[in-house]
């Protein structure tokens, strides 16, 4: 579904008239219209005053530690004030910052930075307690923990964008003719950090990373010398960059990215190589699934997309092959397909470097994903074993486990309001605060569904809201993880939401289904499942009269 | 219009002369910095300031950072060309591509 751009505005003590273009120029998703705020009006834009402080989606204040703070303009001077003064008007900026974003919702707040090739007090720089390199470490490390568990801000890191190569640092023309700090390199590179963190708060972060196996998870061709022959590992420095390439993916999956393998080659052999050569870091259970035949790779990989309910448009794909490469990026142009070093001693910088897996939020449920897919697998194996769907789900001892929203829950309810396409009835986003401020109204529930079964906990995976306005009662939310289709889940979210409109008084729910391209899950379970009946304009109704049964095999825990 | 004594400066190895390089290499990137859709006339005659051309003061500023930094590392030549901002109109080196050029020209020739 094409999206609305986001409207954006950045907060700077210094001219941004270029990161302003840079942002309007980046064709990537999500769009972005930005404006600057008035220049050097820091203070008063954060407090709310001035033109343009309000009706934004998203924040940037980025500021040079001496326009906003004065103690440190005192240290670049030999004139420091105690370090304990110069934090006290740390904590004062961080103050606003949180004040402004309690308004305003997402707020990107880049560290401050100073030209890499100012050397400060030198070899003293880090250590003296006078040093502007001691003092601004001080500073941002202040700035971080004030900020950190702000909901809605997010903290970036300027550094990298100083001093990361050609056309960076600080450009003294500039500043003084134009009040721009920076060479226009670092501006690039804080464009591209901006539409990174927006694509992961908007939910546009990659999921599953597939990967081709020989000349890329392992050195070799498996088929031809057998597992034994495989580099990797071993006294071998090529053996050693496969080691250290595998432990970065499994350092990814850890953070929530699924793994899938699509390969040319035979699949016993290739399952043979991962569960029985000793140096292996990735075993077979590591990956949700796989496609490994010598089928077209494309064709392997939308199959194994479909498989694992996710879309194209979450998967990176990593192979050593040039024209395999060219061939996925042209059959599915909406996975990502990265350019990929000709040395396996690069791959896993490589790796490290991309920026397609960034998360805004790091949940249990992320860090859990990698074993819920492998559940997942043991799931349909139990279920090829059995007769009957409904001796598959009794034999699955579900449990589903609903509570208000609170803020406990706030961070990962956001993040799976943001990111679920397919079972999403209106395909709301909303950033935390949004949404804390939406349920603020007593009309309005707002509930999260916990989903365990006999295989694991696949965690927070189900949101429902409701508002009710005398006998009608509007569900507003409807929202489940794919991980979790297929079990009834869906009977119980509407069960409990139902069960509340009818206790606030509600005579009917009524539920707008608001199509788009991934969402037509939700119109089948309206369809088929919800015991609800289509009216105009892709409005469902069910009727309150009794309290709608939960399927036999879930065992309900809540709501409180 | 260029003084008929003097002659663009080939670059070795390449038939474009150094303050043609320097010049295009600086347009390039201050294009790459202005907002959507605009374009810069690389056209000699063509005017680089608005209303006509598109560099507004900010553009103009990041013209001067970036030719200043491509004549520096291009041949160490420091080009003044700040001082050239303050210059009355007749004399700008900014009215259009070819009288930046050939300006860029004079000062990589003094500075040699």
């Amino acid at each position: 579904m094409e999206r609305s751009p986001l409207r954006g505005l950045v907060i700077s003590d210094f001219h941004v008239g270029t990161l302003v273009n840079l942002l309007v120029r980046d064709e990537e998703e999500p769009r972005v219209e930005v404006s600057a705020a008035p220049f050097g009006q820091v203070f008063p834009t954060l407090m709310g005053e001035g033109p343009g402080s309000v009706g934004h989606d998203f924040a940037l204040v980025w500021t040079r530690p001496e326009g906003v703070i004065s103690g440190y303009a005192g240290v670049l001077e030999m004139q420091a004030p105690p370090l304990e003064s110069i934090l006290t008007e740390v904590d004062d900026f961080v103050a606003r910052v949180v004040a402004f974003a309690e308004r305003t919702g997402t707020v990107l707040v880049p560290t401050w930075a100073r030209d890499p090739e100012d050397r400060g007090f030198g070899l003293l720089d880090l250590t003296h307690p006078e040093a502007p390199g001691h003092i601004l470490r001080a500073m941002n490390t202040r700035l971080l923990e004030g900020l950190s568990e702000v909901p809605g801000v997010h903290v970036l890191d300027a550094e990298r964008w100083v001093s990361g190569g050609d056309d960076r640092g600080s450009d003294p023309r500039l500043w003084h003719m134009a009040k721009v700090p920076w060479r226009p390199g670092v501006y690039r590179a804080a464009a591209g950090e901006v539409k990174v963190a927006l694509r992961a708060m908007t939910g546009r972060s990659r999921k599953l990373l597939v990967l081709d196996l020989d000349d890329t998870l392992w050195g070799g061709i498996v088929g031809e010398t057998g597992w034994e022959g495989l580099r990797l590992g071993g006294h071998d420095p090529v053996g050693e960059a496969y080691l250290s390439f595998q432990r970065a993916i499994r350092a990814l999956s850890r953070r929530g990215v699924v793994l899938g393998i699509v390969s040319k080659n035979e699949e016993r052999t290739a399952l043979e190589a991962l569960r029985s050569h000793p140096e292996m870091v990735l075993r077979e259970e590591d990956f949700a699934g796989w496609r490994i035949n010598w089928e077209d790779k494309a064709g392997n990989l939308l199959e194994l997309v479909r498989e694992l309910n996710l879309g194209l448009d979450s998967v990176v794909f990593i192979d050593d092959n040039p024209v395999e490469r060219g061939r996925v990026r042209e059959a599915l142009p909406e996975v990502v397909v990265p350019d990929w070093p000709a040395d396996p001693l690069l791959y896993a910088a490589a790796l490290r470097g991309l920026h397609w897996f960034d998360q805004s939020r790091l949940s249990e449920e992320d860090r859990a994903r990698a074993q819920s897919y492998s559940a997942e697998r043991a799931r349909r194996a139990l279920r090829s074993d059995v007769g009957s769907m409904a001796d598959w789900l009794d034999r699955l001892e579900l449990t589903v486990e609903a509570a208000l929203l609170d803020p406990s829950t706030l961070p990962r309810a956001t993040q799976l309001l943001n990111r679920t396409n397919q079972m999403n009835l209106s395909t709301r986003r909303l950033s935390e605060s949004e949404m804390t401020a939406w349920c603020e109204v007593p009309a309005r529930r707002f509930w999260t569904f916990r989903v365990r079964d006999r295989f694991g906990d696949a965690g927070l995976t189900g949101l429902a809201s409701i508002e009710v306005e005398g006998e009608r009662a509007r569900l507003v939310d409807f929202v489940l993880s794919c991980r979790v289709f297929g079990r009834q889940v869906e009977e119980v979210m509407l069960a409990v939401a139902a069960e509340e409109a009818r206790a606030r008084g509600g005579y009917v729910l009524e539920a707008a289904y608001l199509p788009t391209e991934r969402n037509a899950p939700c119109l089948t379970f309206l369809r088929e499942r919800s015991g609800m009946k289509e009216g105009e304009a892709g409005v469902y109704r069910l009727k309150l009269d009794d309290p709608i049964a939960i399927p036999a095999h879930v065992k309900l825990v809540g709501p409180a | 219009m260029n003084p008929p004594e003097l002659r663009p400066q080939p670059v070795e190895g390449s038939d474009e002369s150094l303050e043609s390089r320097c010049v295009t290499a600086a347009l390039d990137e201050t294009e790459s910095l202005l907002p959507p859709g605009s374009r810069i006339n690389r056209e000699p005659g063509a005017p680089l300031l608005v209303p006509e051309g598109v560099l507004d003061s900010f553009g103009i500023l990041n013209l001067v950072a970036a030719l200043e930094r491509e004549a520096d590392s291009a041949a160490g030549v420091h080009l003044g060309l700040v001082e050239a901002l303050a210059l009355p109109e007749e004399e700008s080196p900014f009215r259009s591509v070819g009288d930046l050029e050939a300006w860029v020209r004079r000062r990589l020739e003094g500075g040699r």
